[in-house]
């Protein structure tokens, strides 16, 4: 790793990191905000405007029986399980992109590769600072929620934000590992960006056909969401190992595979 | 133990210097498409090299292997001896390098971009970037967006020159500089040659390559055609003389050894000689010559000598 590198991304990223952080600590306030209002003050009108929703639409939300009513529930429900998801998936892609194909299709890449930096060291520079942002996002998301639960009065146990912040790190490595070999396998942005958008979508609907249709229940252990349960991270105060390990399994060697071709492939605009 | 020391010391003493590039047989393709084929030369070390060739030559592809952003499809690529491929980090450590299509970070800062560069070469000298940039009349407190293409040039020109590295591998280096500024460049170039650095310069800019170059290499579809020095391999093109004569004289007199009478007049005569000018001369001694005129062949009749006759053939170094 180049620690001039990392930290000339990050500059360069700064006022998209604190956007997207600063977005995310503000949806999240809400979101709890809306849990005391929704929740615990109309939870009757909230279970009868349940019951007219259509199925799918909740299993696409990750809203399943009487788990909505916790607080871990609400809260995975109306936004770490699907629009935090869409949020630091976009930020992952559209960073992840540019932090290799876009260099190489702009050009910049043959002047930085000429100097003493390596392609390896180049690429874990890359990952490093996407690492620290991530954090970043995740860091402002439970400050979010922990602003918006201390307002709201409401008790959330310090093993669940540790929960969540992990599951959510491990999530987001996951996103990052494959778009980051994408990035380093392309020659154009757009083109890397699509992969790993496409990829991610594949990720998202293959989960939901599987929790739909019994018949192809087996199939959402292919997916990355099949690991990613925020309500139970927050409601047990834990991570199942096993999820963690398949998140952050796959986050390794896709990033090894994507440094390793990185390493191999020829460099020119 | 110091006997085994000095014995090794009068060893390296007596090898002979690592050159600082090494090419030898080198192949690269693009899947079905010509990169370069076959090249084999070396540049010495204090020498300015001049790799020259049309658009699509295989001039970018050559250099993009020596930086190590190609592999080779066969022969070998060296820097001071390490290979281009396997010992980039290594090789990098004494390059120096401008591409032939310079591209810089837009949103960066002129002396923020040189600073970052320096710290990934390891930092430079105090006042490296400041006396470049007054030489070459660049303003460190623009942004790189807001550059014209010389003024971007000569960005590219202070990040390759702070460096001090012994090999300077420069692609098209003074595109887009002005006269004056190319006037300085040069000198630039010279001062480098005389503080003992190497320098590979790829160039379609044929003055400079003539006021500038040591030796130059011709690559023409991959191939090389041409590696000599730039006073031989000038010699070896057709010159132009026109003499004037006190009497009458027969042409004909003159039609020999390689001589070829072009124009001719009652006391005037165009000759065009090619190769040795002795023959030429020891014909003339005979006469009675009023005026002589002699144009020198300029790279420009090498350059397209090698370009329009068919087919490449290759040269070996």
């Amino acid at each position: 790793m180049n620690p001039t590198l990392t930290i000339k991304v990050l500059k360069m990223q700064a006022q998209t990191i604190a956007s997207y952080a600063l977005g995310s600590a503000f949806y999240s306030a809400l979101v709890v905000f809306l849990f005391h209002s929704f929740i615990v003050q109309h939870t009757a009108f909230f279970q009868q405007y349940l019951t007219i929703l259509p199925k799918a639409l909740l299993q696409a939300f990750n809203i399943s029986g009487s788990n909505i009513f916790t607080f871990g529930g609400f809260l995975g429900a109306e936004y770490l399980s699907f629009i935090w998801v869409v949020i630091v998936a976009a930020f992952i892609i559209s960073f992840t992109s540019g932090a290799i194909a876009r260099e190489i299709e702009q050009g910049t890449i043959e002047l930085v590769l000429a100097y003493p930096v390596g392609r390896i060291r180049f690429f874990l520079s890359k990952v490093a600072a996407l690492v620290l942002a991530l954090l970043a996002i995740v860091a402002a998301t439970l400050g979010g929620i922990w602003v918006g639960a201390l307002s709201q009065h409401i008790q959330v146990a310090p093993a669940s934000f540790f929960a969540i912040g992990v599951l959510a790190t491990a999530f987001g490595l996951a996103v990052a590992g494959y778009s980051f070999f994408f990035s380093a396998v392309a020659s154009e942005r757009a083109a890397a960006a699509g992969a790993a958008a496409a990829v991610t979508v594949l990720f998202y609907a293959v989960n939901f056909a599987s929790s739909l249709w019994s018949q192809l229940s087996g199939l959402g252990r292919l997916s990355i969401f099949h690991y990613y349960s925020p309500q139970d991270a927050i409601n047990l105060g834990r991570v199942d190992s096993g999820s963690f390990l398949v998140l952050f399994g796959l986050a390794l060697l896709t990033t090894i595979a994507g440094a390793a071709l990185f390493r191999l492939r020829d460099l020119s605009p | 133990m110091l006997e085994h020391g000095r014995l090794i010391c009068y060893a390296r003493a007596r090898m002979p210097p690592i050159p600082p590039i090494e090419v030898v047989s080198l192949t690269k393709r693009y899947g079905r498409h010509r990169g370069v084929e076959d090249l084999t030369f070396q540049v010495g070390v204090g020498e300015i090299f001049g790799f020259l060739g049309p658009n699509g030559a295989g001039k970018t592809t050559t250099i993009r292997v020596l930086v190590g952003l190609l592999r080779s499809n066969g022969g070998t690529a060296r820097i001071f001896g390490r290979d281009c491929w396997t010992g980039t980090e290594r090789v990098h450590r004494d390059l120096a390098f401008i591409p032939g299509d310079l591209r810089l970070y837009e949103s960066m800062g002129v002396v923020e971009f040189l600073q970052f560069m320096a710290r990934l070469h390891g930092g430079v000298r105090p006042r490296r970037i400041e006396a470049l940039a007054d030489r070459l009349d660049l303003d460190l407190g623009r942004t790189i967006k807001h550059l014209s293409k010389g003024n971007r040039q000569k960005v590219g020109l202070v990040q390759a020159l702070m460096h001090e590295a012994p090999l300077l591998v420069l692609d098209e280096p003074s595109v887009g500089l002005d006269p004056l500024m190319e006037v300085i460049f040069m000198d630039l170039m010279r001062e480098e040659r005389a503080a003992g650095r190497t320098i590979f310069l790829s160039s379609h800019n044929l003055s400079e390559v003539e006021r500038l170059c040591d030796r130059v290499a011709i690559i023409r579809e991959g191939r090389l055609v041409a590696l000599e020095h730039i006073d031989a391999l000038k010699a070896k093109r057709v010159r132009q003389m026109s003499v004037l004569f006190n009497q009458p004289v027969d042409p004909r007199a003159f039609e020999r050894d390689g001589i070829v009478v072009l124009d001719r007049g009652e006391r005037r005569v165009r000759l065009a000689v090619r190769g040795d000018i002795n023959p030429l001369i020891r014909t003339l001694a005979a006469y009675d010559v009023a005026d002589l005129t002699f144009s020198e062949p300029d790279l420009e009749d090498v350059f397209l000598h090698y370009y329009k006759e068919e087919p490449a053939e290759k040269v070996d170094a």
